[in-house]
């Protein structure tokens, strides 16, 4: 490719570019958008200015027993990662905002349960049980039952720890009983930040968004005429396509390093791992979210189909691949299916550099897949493409 | 008034060329040439094949069968190098401003620097918006629009400038831009083809004609040859009835008007058609007639008309000389006006 067929091609990308900086609704589409929304997610699944691993739980906690083992109670719940949010009006209070909605699920700590949960210790009440009542969202099951777990495990600690407390030589005899060990296998990547979480996907879906603007201005130009006009010029089909490529392909650098940006600043993503592996699999994706762009071009006759065909494709595509939704919440079938979009191996190329911290080489079959992605949406879109 | 120029060497040699879109024959058989350096028009009602014929001839739409030969330029970038297209609708970008309209298509052109930057100036004085260079073309009325859609043609200093209908809903000042622009274009020896469908514009620009109309090419020649097959001059006179109250004496009368102007030297066309009902001084309707003579010598042919006339004993309502024009050619090619 000689030097002047690349500068042809800059110069279509070029003149791509300057029309979108002088389209401010484009602009805050393009830009404005992706930081919001991103923004919006990572502080609403995590503290950003603490910089730790994703917040609690929040459960509502009616606490209507003022003793001590009550507190001790809660300082177990806060221990294992759950934020009690104190509500008052009592376990039927507390039921109401469950059943509103408010809260994922709900403990009551009953008036007695320091009295009871000191008899049963010190065996006067018999096989008497100590009950804290658990108030689950029947719309939230799946973090209701996370949570019950949690709390449970936390209750055992608070016995453990009294029966330890009173009864030392028979809890000596318990601890020296023989054990069956499941040792802790340690897997690079525990403990990631809202933006290993979240980034990933957000970086593959608001990528392929780009697909939309790239049909959009091929069509637009076709309608125009300007399209016509550059097929008179001394250029080839295939030259028009990369040069719109291109300029789309540079806002999908920037809306990236705009993403990686703040995740860094504000959701503690964690690229300096793998920093090379992270820039190769972007250029891979936005080749690949463009070529997509191209080949939807092909589709439709007019903006409206563009726009209405794209918008829900793109957002079809966004759920099938698990960007939308993390693919462990998908049916199996849907997994497998998954595959055959782009989006998956986008982000299983982001999630293990960022989530996994896998090497560079380990990840090379996911780009090379979508690489091969773009070429085949290009070669598609130069062959289908109505120029004229 | 025609650029005078003496054209020979065929620059473009179109033959047999031919367009079908489905069941619909756009083009059908089309042979022509363009001369080196002449102005040549495609005149034609709408829908008559002009556009896809120039679509062929700039190589973007592929003929059905026939062939386009360019003298020394081979198909492909070459030819497209050699030719500068300015579209019947405006293809231009709106969010750019004219300067930079005018340097992305001379860069897809192989234009750049100094060169580019010149030749962008250079264009902008000609077509008259090198004050309004730096503006964005969106905020342009559509006659500066149809200039910059016309300098976008020119940037690359084609060798052949293909302009379809450039003036179509242009503001007369534009419209002289344009017409000066393409004038002083061709006298500095840039051949032209230029379609429309306004005769007066094709009259007074183009040296050699090629009348065009439902895809095929029914005349093509010199305007001054094409108007001449219609064999001169038109007289129209419009007369009174020769004997207003007995029709069998009106008829006579104008049978023996007929003998008359049949016997008129250097006529080559006489007849007598009625006109449009009329009322006379007194309030009463009278039917008067139109006299219509056809001559290549009027000077002569008025006198003795006139005396005609005077002879039949008709009331002269009045008289008028009409050179004839390609609306004529057409009118007589086809029996409708370009208009229809």
């Amino acid at each position: 490719m000689n030097k002047r067929v690349l500068l042809q091609i800059w110069s279509i990308a070029a003149r791509d570019v300057r029309i979108l900086r002088r389209d401010r609704s484009a602009l805050i589409f393009t830009f404005g958008m992706p930081i919001i929304l991103t923004f919006v997610f990572g502080s609403m699944n995590g503290n950003h200015d603490a910089g730790r691993p994703t917040g609690g739980f929040k459960v509502a906690v009616a606490r209507e027993d003022a003793g001590q083992r009550a507190e001790q109670a809660l300082a177990q719940l806060r221990t294992a990662g759950i934020d009690p949010i104190p509500v008052t009006g009592g376990a039927d209070a507390l039921e109401k905002l469950i059943a509103a909605g408010k809260y994922s699920a709900g403990l009551v700590i009953p008036t007695d349960f320091s009295t009871r949960f000191d008899a049963a210790i010190s065996g006067k009440s018999g096989n008497g049980s100590i009950e804290m009542p658990f108030v689950a969202d029947p719309g939230d099951t799946r973090v209701a039952s996370m949570i019950k777990g949690i709390a449970a495990g936390a209750n055992e600690r608070l016995v453990a720890s009294e029966v330890i407390r009173q009864y030392p030589d028979a809890a000596i005899a318990m601890l020296n009983r023989p054990k069956i060990a499941m040792p802790d296998t340690e897997i690079k990547g525990q403990g990631l930040t809202p933006g290993d979480i979240f980034l990933p996907g957000f970086m593959v879906y608001f990528v392929f968004s780009l697909a939309n603007g790239v049909a959009a201005t091929l069509l637009g130009e076709r309608q125009e005429g300007t399209l016509r006009r550059m097929l008179n010029a001394p250029i080839s089909r295939a030259q028009i396509l990369a040069g719109k490529l291109l300029a789309r392909g540079i806002l999908g650098a920037v809306q990236t390093l705009l993403l990686i940006g703040i995740g860094i600043q504000w959701l503690h993503l964690s690229v300096a791992q793998a920093p090379v592996g992270i820039a190769i699999t972007a250029i891979a994706t936005i080749f690949s979210a463009c070529g997509m762009g191209l080949l939807m071009a092909t589709f439709g006759k007019t903006m409206e189909q563009i726009q209405g065909m794209t918008t829900m494709f793109l957002l079809l595509l966004g759920f099938i691949s698990g960007t939308l939704i993390p693919r462990s919440l998908l049916p199996e079938w849907m997994v497998k299916v998954s595959m055959i979009t782009p989006h998956a191996w986008a982000l299983n190329a982001y999630s293990d550099l960022i989530q996994r911290h896998h090497t560079l080489l380990s990840t090379l079959p996911n780009i090379g897949v979508l690489l091969l992605f773009g070429c085949v949406f290009f070669g598609l879109a130069l062959a289908r493409f109505r120029f004229e | 008034m025609v650029p005078t120029q003496n054209p020979t060497a065929a620059l473009i040699t179109v033959n047999g060329l031919r367009k079908n879109f489905d069941s619909l024959t756009a083009v059908d058989g089309v042979s022509f040439e363009i001369r080196q350096g002449e102005v040549f028009g495609l005149l034609g009602p709408n829908g008559a094949g002009k556009t896809t014929t120039i679509s062929m001839l700039s190589g973007t739409l592929q003929p059905t069968a026939g062939t386009v030969n360019m003298a020394g330029v081979p198909e492909g970038p070459e030819r497209r190098r050699a030719l500068g297209i300015v579209p019947q609708d405006l293809a231009i970008y709106l969010k750019l401003t004219a300067r930079e309209n005018l340097e992305f298509f001379g860069g897809l052109y192989g234009l750049h620097g100094e060169a580019l930057k010149r030749r962008a100036i250079e264009l902008l004085e000609m077509v008259g918006l090198s004050e309004r260079a730096d503006s964005r073309s969106v905020d342009f009325s559509g006659g500066m629009k149809r200039r910059l859609n016309l300098a976008i043609g020119l940037m690359h200093s084609p060798r052949l400038l293909l302009l379809d209908e450039p003036t179509v809903g242009v503001d007369p000042q534009s419209r002289n831009h344009i017409f000066e622009g393409v004038k002083r274009l061709n006298s500095e020896g840039l051949t032209v083809l230029y379609t429309s469908h306004y005769m007066e514009e094709v009259e007074a620009l183009c040296h050699r004609v090629g009348i065009m109309d439902r895809g095929r090419l029914i005349a093509c020649d010199s305007v001054k040859n094409l108007i001449a097959t219609l064999g001169g001059s038109v007289v129209h006179a419009e007369i009174g009835p020769l004997s207003p109250d007995n029709a069998m004496q009106e008829e006579v009368a104008l049978a023996a008007l007929q003998a008359r102007l049949s016997a008129i030297e250097h006529c080559s066309e006489a007849e007598i058609l009625p006109a449009e009902p009329r009322q006379d001084i007194a309030g009463s309707e009278e039917n008067p007639h139109i006299v219509k003579v056809r001559t290549d010598a009027p000077g002569r042919v008025l006198p003795t008309l006139v005396s005609a006339i005077s002879a039949a004993g008709a009331p002269l309502y009045s008289l008028s000389l009409r050179e004839p024009n390609l609306e004529d050619v057409f009118l007589e090619l086809t029996g409708k006006s370009l208009r229809d």
